[in-house]
């Protein structure tokens, strides 16, 4: 196990280096420089505030400074925000992100994971039948679409909650919604697939033949095998919930990362692009991690066989 | 045994089966693909989606060219109008009849027309509906204003079937050209992710030992890279446009297929037929090409399904953040974000595009599913 996780370390060095390797270089690629709009600066004072960034050394050595700046945290300065750095500017935008992401995680894992145990308890039954519409309506159209429908209907038309911003609970519950169905969809499709192969199992049979009620059943000898694989969705469910926020939070206006990142697009702030895409990078690839190595822990069969 | 019929010999007739006669196959023997195809016949769902993706795609071929109108052809006179359909424009409760209806409120109602007036450019289109009378207090009167677009814009002859967007730019033709551009870059997206995927798990499965070795390091290194972020980047340093979207979405897609065709070829490698093959002195083109990918084409057909509508999402997705095809260029993506521009106000811009994006990612999600229930031998119950 050790080694396992030793060496999903190495790689997520690996690859985070690459992708701040390819972040730089494709900066340089990119035409101008910050200072390219500043006309009326002469000559010497645009050599002075160059030298000032470090702008004018060789490119390896500016390559040499970013990546010493990088292990210290420092992602550089923002072109559009006063020159300040985009750690702040970061930092300012990942409490909303976050509240948004966990809340939704939580909402979609839950009633998914309650909507699925329903169908594979009443298999083809009614409740069945409903959730499967859920499950592959919720898998098919696009957050943003359900975004704008609840935008409308919810907020504009009826005017229960409001339309967008960020100022208290009521603000996140219509963006939470949006992003927590299709990680509800998923959860629902998966954990009813699941429980139904479980409660097919011979010792689910063993159990009701010693006269095991029917809750007892479910919740004490199913519930807990049928739940243990969900743990591999999550990783990619988390990974989408990310990509969601970006389109959420720019339909709700909310003040987090997302919405940061498609203001620094548009307005080619590339220190806060780059910034936020290592950012990114970075929680995605250790979600990744966490979440194989939970599984390796949680479920001993995969040791054995997979893990070293 | 009382019951036993007793049955008159001279109704049977003796049958001579030789040996040879029942080695004779009497139904033509099945391949796999037409055993798939069999069983997704059946599955009325997956006909279904068929049906409604057919014609998604025939209306985003047929539609843009029979059109009166062109996709980018601009006319502020005619800027958001509504959706008008004939036929159905007699149907009210629709809203297909171009008319833009709104409740206005005043103490009573000559105030509440006024208001209503105001709102208009040209009061004479107006046509009121009382709801209440009112009794003076403030806004207690309620009326219902119906303002006729077309006519007050000069435009009573013509059909935008799907409305105009704020330039006067007719949505029939957009959105259905647009269609065509997402489903094209899905199409392709998912068709190179297919020949790269196939070929680079194949060659690793297939040559194994170091060559397997190298190839899925630099594969493990390319899957933990952020599809987002690689997909970001591409946008950022290519050109905008077509192509662009196309090779950032191919960039990282084809990891998955070369995974599962690798896997798959890896355990099918070490089975009895290709041995048996090999001893008989079959070449590797012929071993790969009539033994290897026959059998791991259920796998690939699969998962390009389902490749098509995650291409189709992320496109829409990079245009709602900025980073898709430039205007006047058109695609279920850009039209999105057009109609959230819009949507307090003229909603029906968002519906249309909204509507078939739904409708493709339904579609293939389940055509998906149906395709991989029709290839899983343990599934196939007849």
């Amino acid at each position: 196990m050790a080694r396992y996780i030793g060496q999903r370390l190495i790689y997520m060095v690996i690859t985070l280096f690459l992708i701040a390797t390819i972040s730089f270089i494709l900066m340089k690629f990119l035409p101008g420089t910050p200072l390219s709009a500043a006309d009326k600066l002469s000559p010497e004072q645009r050599e002075i505030i160059l030298e000032s960034y470090g702008l004018n050394d060789p490119i390896p050595v500016q390559y040499g400074k970013y990546l010493i700046g990088l292990v210290q945290g420092d992602l550089g300065i923002s072109f559009q925000f006063d020159n300040r750095p985009v750690t702040s500017i970061l930092g300012e935008g990942i409490p909303a992100s976050a509240q948004l992401g966990i809340q939704a995680l939580l909402l979609g894992t839950i009633l998914g994971v309650a909507l699925g145990l329903l169908s594979a308890v009443y298999h083809n039954g009614f409740t069945d039948y409903a959730s499967t519409v859920v499950a592959v309506l919720g898998t098919s159209i696009p957050s943003f679409i359900f975004a704008g429908v609840m935008q409308y209907f919810i907020a504009v038309k009826l005017g229960w909650l409001p339309v967008a911003f960020w100022d208290g609970f009521e603000y996140t519950i219509l963006p939470t919604i949006a992003l927590a169905i299709f990680p509800l969809a998923t959860c629902a499709r998966f954990v009813r697939t699941e429980m139904i192969e479980v409660l097919n199992q011979d010792y689910i049979t063993t159990a009701r033949a010693k006269g095991l009620t029917g809750t007892t059943v479910v919740f004490k000898h199913g519930i807990r095998n049928a739940l243990i694989p969900l743990i591999t969705v999550l990783g990619p469910l988390a990974v989408s919930l990310l990509t969601g926020t970006l389109v959420i939070e720019q339909i709700f206006s909310v003040p987090g990362i997302g919405q940061q990142f498609v203001s620094s697009v548009v307005t080619n702030d590339f220190p806060v692009i780059m910034g936020t895409t290592l950012f990114f990078a970075v929680v995605f690839i250790a979600m990744i991690l966490i979440i194989d190595i939970l599984y390796g822990i949680i479920d001993p069969r995969i040791r054995i066989s997979g893990g070293k | 045994m009382e019951n036993k019929k007793q049955f008159d010999q001279k109704l049977f007739k003796r049958v001579d089966r030789t040996n040879e006669q029942s080695d004779n196959i009497v139904r033509e023997s099945r391949t796999l693909l037409q055993d798939a195809f069999r069983s997704l016949r059946k599955n009325v769902f997956v006909m279904i989606a068929v049906v409604v993706l057919l014609v998604i795609v025939l209306m985003s071929i047929f539609a843009p060219i029979f059109s009166d109108y062109t996709t980018r052809e601009q006319d502020l006179n005619r800027s958001l109008l509504g959706p008008r359909i004939p036929v159905l424009e007699n149907i009210s409760w629709l809203g297909l009849d171009g008319m833009e209806s709104k409740t206005f409120n005043g103490n009573n109602v000559e105030t509440a027309k006024q208001k209503a007036s105001l709102q208009y450019k040209n009061e004479d289109f107006i046509s009121f509906d009382i709801v209440s009378e009112g009794n003076g207090t403030p806004n207690s009167a309620e009326v219902e204003a119906t303002y006729n677009k077309y006519a007050a814009s000069g435009y009573e002859n013509e059909y935008f079937y799907f409305g105009t967007d704020r330039l006067g730019r007719d949505l029939w033709t957009r959105t259905w050209d647009g269609t065509r551009v997402s489903l094209l870059i899905a199409v392709v997206a998912a068709l190179i992710d297919l020949v790269i995927g196939v070929l680079y798990g194949g060659i690793a499965a297939y040559y194994g030992g170091k060559v397997d070795n190298i190839m899925m390091r630099f594969l493990e290194i390319v899957i933990g890279i952020p599809n987002l972020v690689v997909v970001i980047l591409m946008i950022l340093i290519l050109e905008p446009g077509l192509w662009a979207i196309i090779i950032a979405l191919t960039i990282t897609g084809w990891t998955s297929m070369a995974r599962i065709v690798r896997g798959e070829i890896l355990k099918l490698k070490g089975q009895e037929f290709v041995l048996a093959a090999r001893t008989l002195g079959a070449p590797d083109k012929r071993l790969i090409l009539r033994h290897l990918i026959p059998n791991v084409m259920g796998l690939i057909i699969v998962n390009t399904m389902f490749s098509i509508p995650s291409a189709i999402f992320f496109e829409s997705f990079l245009s709602f953040i900025g980073l898709g095809l430039p205007s006047p260029a058109a695609s279920l993506g850009t039209l999105i974000n057009d109609g959230f521009a819009a949507l307090q106000t003229t909603p029906s811009i968002l519906v249309f595009p909204a509507v078939i994006i739904s409708l493709i990612m339904i579609g293939f999600n389940i055509l998906g599913d149906g395709v991989r229930d029709a290839f899983d031998p343990r599934l196939n119950k007849k």
